[in-house]
C-alpha cells in the first residue's frame, strides 16, 4: 500500500477503519485521504468492501473501530442526515410517488431550504439535460434519465461530497460511456468532491484522479490512475487493472537505480533490468520478486529487444490491435501488437518469434509473504 | 375441449359461490323491504325510532372505528420491524397468525381469564390492596376494543408487512442521505408508500369490526350490544328474520359508505405510487 498523498488539504479523512459484521470483516484497517474536489474511486471486486466503506462514509454503517473525519471533525458517530454527503445509490432509489421535480426537491424541502425552490430545481435539471421533464413521473422516463435524476436529486443541496455507489452498472454500454464523461464534466463543473465506487477497471481508470484498489477489506494501492496501471505495488492490482503478464524470479544485482534478475523457467540466466523507483529501498540479493509487464508492451521480433524465445499458441483480432497468446520457457506470455495490414501479422500459430519488452515496461512487484492477495478472506 | 369451455368450466365453481353470494342478498333485502307481501319499510321505521337501536347502530360504528385506529397503531411498528427484520421473518410472520390456529371464542374467553371480576389483574389489585373492590375492567366498550383489536390486529399488520417488503430499504437511506430526519422520512416516503396497505388492513379490520359477534357476545356488556350480536340473536332467540334482514341491511350499507370510499382511494394512490406521475 502506498503512503497517502494529498493535493489539497483533506475534505475527508479516514483513519484505520475496520467493519465486522458478527465473524465477518468486510473492512480491515483502512485509512485513506481525500482532497477537496477531487475524484476518487475505490475500485474491486464484488465483496472487496468497497461499498461498505462507502455506506460508512455516507452514514448507513458505524466502524467497529477507527474514525471518519471530515475537514478535521469526527463524523463516525453521526447521523447520515446530519452530515453533508449525497449519495447516488446503485438501483438510483428514486421516489415512485414523486415526480421528478419534486424528487429533486426532495433535499431541500428536507433540509428546509425552500427559498428559490423551483429556480434551484430548475438550474438542476438543466445542468443534467432535463429541461422539461419536471412533471414526468419516474417510471415515464428512460433509464438514462432516470440516472440523470438521482444525479440531480443528490446535488441540488450542494453536498461538501457525493458518493457514487456504482450507478451506471445497470446501464448499457454505449449509454454508460456518454454517462461517464458527463459525470467527469458534472464533477469539474460542480467543483464537488466525488467518491465513486465500481468494480469495472476502465471506468475507474477513464474517470477518476485517484483510485484505491481494494480487495479482501484492505486498499492495496491509492494513487493516481496512470500510476495504478503503470506502477502496480501488489500482485491483485497488476491482475486486477488491466490484463498482464506476470514473471517470477530472483533478485540477481541490486542499487539505488535499478534491479536485476533472473527469471523462473529460462534455462539461460536472462537479466531483466528494472528502474526503480525513487526512494524505494532496493530487495536484497536472491530475494524472490515478481514482475508485472503489459501486454501492449511485450514487443515481437524486434532487434536489440530480446528477452526470450517464445512461439505463438493463438491470436484474437480486435481491430486496431492483434493480441497473441505465446508459450515461454518464462511462462505464458501475452503481446498485443498495433495491427497494420501487409506487416506478416497474423502470425500463424506454432510460429517462433522472439519476445521483449524495455525496462521501462517492467514494474517491480515486491514479494509480499504473509499477505493474502486472494479473495479467500471473503 | 375449446378454449372458451375449459375457461368456462374452471370459474364454474366461483360463479356457482357468487351466484348464491347475490341470490342470498337480493333475498336480504328483499325481505327486509316486504311486510305481508307488500312493499313497506315498517321495520326500517321500527327501527330508526327506537333510541337504543340507533345508540347501537352508534355505538357499533365508534367500536369498528376505534379497533381499526388501534390496531393501526399498533399493527404498523410491528408490521415494520417484522418488514426490516434481518433475520428469518417467516418466524415472525408465523408467531403472527399463530393465534388463528386457535377459536376466536377461546381466544376472547382468554380475556375473561385476565379482565374478569376474579380475573388475573383485579386478583392482584384486591390481594395488594389497590382497590377494596373490583375493578370494572369488562363488560363495557373497553373490554370488547381490547379484544377486538386483539382479534382483528394479525389482519392489519399482514396487510401492511406485504406492502413495506416491497418498498426498497434504500428509499428511505436516500431520505436520509438528503437530510430527512426519521420522522420526516415517515411522513413523505414511508407513510405515502404504504398507504395502500394502510386502506386495506384499515378496510379488513373496520368491516370485520363492524360484524363481530362473539367477542362482543363474551365481553361486551348486556346493556350495550353492537348490531351484529344483536342480528345474531334477532335471528337464534327471537327468529324475528325480517328486523334482522333490516338491520343486517343498515350494517351493510354504512359499511359500505365507509369502506366505498377507501376502495376509491386506494386505487388512486396505488396508481400514483407506480411512478406514473403526479402534477
Amino acid at each position: 500500500m502506498t503512503s497517502t498523498q494529498t493535493r489539497a488539504d483533506p475534505i475527508l479523512r479516514i483513519e484505520s477503519v475496520t467493519k465486522s459484521f458478527g465473524s465477518f470483516t468486510a473492512v480491515r484497517d483502512v485509512s485513506l485521504e481525500v482532497g477537496e474536489g477531487e475524484f476518487v474511486t475505490l475500485l474491486g471486486p464484488s465483496g472487496c468492501g468497497k461499498s461498505t466503506l462507502l455506506r460508512m462514509i455516507a452514514g448507513f454503517e458505524q466502524p467497529t473501530s477507527g474514525a471518519i473525519r471530515m475537514r478535521g471533525q469526527d463524523i463516525s458517530q453521526q447521523a447520515a442526515y446530519d452530515r453533508e454527503i449525497g449519495m447516488v445509490f446503485q438501483n438510483l432509489a428514486l421516489f415512485p410517488h414523486l415526480n421528478v421535480f419534486d424528487n429533486v426537491a426532495f433535499g431541500l424541502r428536507a433540509r428546509r431550504r425552500t427559498e428559490g425552490i423551483d429556480r434551484k430545481v430548475r438550474e438542476m435539471l438543466a445542468l443534467v439535460g432535463l429541461e422539461g421533464f419536471e412533471t414526468r413521473g419516474t417510471a415515464q422516463i428512460s433509464g438514462g434519465q432516470r440516472q440523470r435524476v438521482a444525479l440531480a436529486r443528490s446535488l441540488v443541496t450542494s453536498p461538501d461530497i457525493l458518493l457514487l455507489d456504482e450507478p451506471l452498472s445497470a446501464l448499457d454500454l454505449k449509454l454508460r460511456r456518454q454517462l461517464q464523461g458527463e459525470l467527469k464534466r458534472i464533477q469539474q463543473d460542480t467543483g464537488i468532491t466525488f467518491i465513486f465506487v465500481t468494480h469495472d477497471q476502465e471506468e475507474a481508470l477513464s474517470m477518476s484522479d485517484r483510485i484505491a484498489v481494494m480487495n479482501a477489506g484492505r486498499v492495496e494501492q491509492f494513487g493516481s490512475a496512470v500510476d495504478t496501471y503503470h506502477r502496480p505495488q501488489t500482485e491483485f492490482v497488476a491482475r486486477f487493472v488491466g490484463e498482464t503478464n506476470l514473471l517470477r524470479g530472483q533478485v540477481h544485482a541490486a542499487d539505488a537505480a535499478r534491479v536485476t534478475l533472473r527469471l523462473d523457467g529460462l534455462a539461460a540466466p536472462v537479466a531483466v533490468a528494472v528502474p526503480l523507483p525513487a526512494g524505494e529501498t532496493p530487495p536484497g540479493q536472491g530475494d524472490p520478486v515478481a514482475i508485472s509487464v503489459r501486454p501492449e508492451h511485450v514487443e515481437l521480433g524486434r532487434p536489440g529487444l530480446h528477452t526470450c524465445e517464445a512461439r505463438v499458441t493463438s491470436h484474437s483480432f480486435s481491430g486496431a490491435t492483434i493480441t497473441y497468446a505465446l508459450d515461454s520457457a518464462a511462462g505464458p506470455l501475452l503481446a498485443r501488437v498495433p495491427f497494420q495490414p501487409g506487416q506478416g501479422h497474423p502470425l500463424p500459430d506454432g510460429q517462433s518469434v522472439s519476445a521483449g519488452w524495455p525496462d521501462e515496461a517492467v514494474t517491480l512487484i515486491p514479494d509480499q509473504p504473509g499477505h493474502d492477495t486472494t479473495d479467500k478472506e471473503i | 375441449m375449446p378454449r372458451s369451455a375449459r375457461t368456462a368450466l374452471m370459474l364454474a365453481p366461483s360463479a356457482l359461490l357468487m351466484a348464491v353470494f347475490v341470490v342470498g342478498l337480493v333475498r336480504l333485502i328483499w325481505s327486509s323491504v316486504v311486510l305481508d307481501g307488500q312493499f313497506d319499510l315498517a321495520h326500517y321505521t321500527a327501527i330508526f325510532s327506537r333510541s337504543d337501536y340507533v345508540a347501537m347502530l352508534g355505538r357499533t360504528l365508534r367500536t369498528a372505528a376505534l379497533t381499526t385506529l388501534f390496531a393501526l397503531l399498533i399493527g404498523y411498528p410491528t408490521a415494520y420491524y417484522v418488514a426490516r427484520y434481518r433475520g428469518n421473518r417467516n418466524v415472525l410472520l408465523l408467531l403472527i397468525i399463530f393465534p388463528w390456529l386457535v377459536s376466536i371464542v377461546v381466544r376472547s374467553y382468554g380475556w375473561v381469564v385476565i379482565l374478569g371480576p376474579r380475573g388475573l389483574i383485579n386478583s392482584f389489585l384486591t390481594w395488594s390492596g389497590l382497590t377494596d373492590r373490583p375493578a370494572p375492567l369488562m363488560y363495557n366498550d373497553f373490554s370488547v376494543v381490547l379484544g377486538l383489536v386483539h382479534v382483528l390486529c394479525p389482519f392489519m399488520i399482514i396487510a401492511i408487512v406485504s406492502v413495506l417488503m416491497q418498498i426498497p430499504r434504500n428509499l428511505e437511506e436516500a431520505s436520509m442521505s438528503l437530510g430527512g430526519r426519521p420522522v420526516h422520512t415517515f411522513a413523505t416516503v414511508l407513510l405515502p408508500l404504504s398507504l395502500p396497505g394502510i386502506l386495506t388492513g384499515t378496510t379488513l379490520v373496520y368491516l370485520m369490526a363492524t360484524g363481530a359477534i362473539v367477542t362482543p357476545l363474551l365481553l361486551g356488556g348486556l346493556g350495550d350490544t353492537m348490531l351484529g350480536t344483536e342480528i345474531f340473536q334477532e335471528v337464534m332467540h327471537f327468529f324475528d328474520y325480517p328486523k334482522a334482514a333490516a338491520l343486517a341491511t343498515v350494517l351493510l350499507v354504512t359499511a359500505l359508505a365507509i369502506v366505498l370510499p377507501i376502495q376509491l382511494l386506494e386505487r388512486r394512490v396505488t396508481r400514483r405510487l407506480n411512478g406514473e406521475g403526479a402534477p
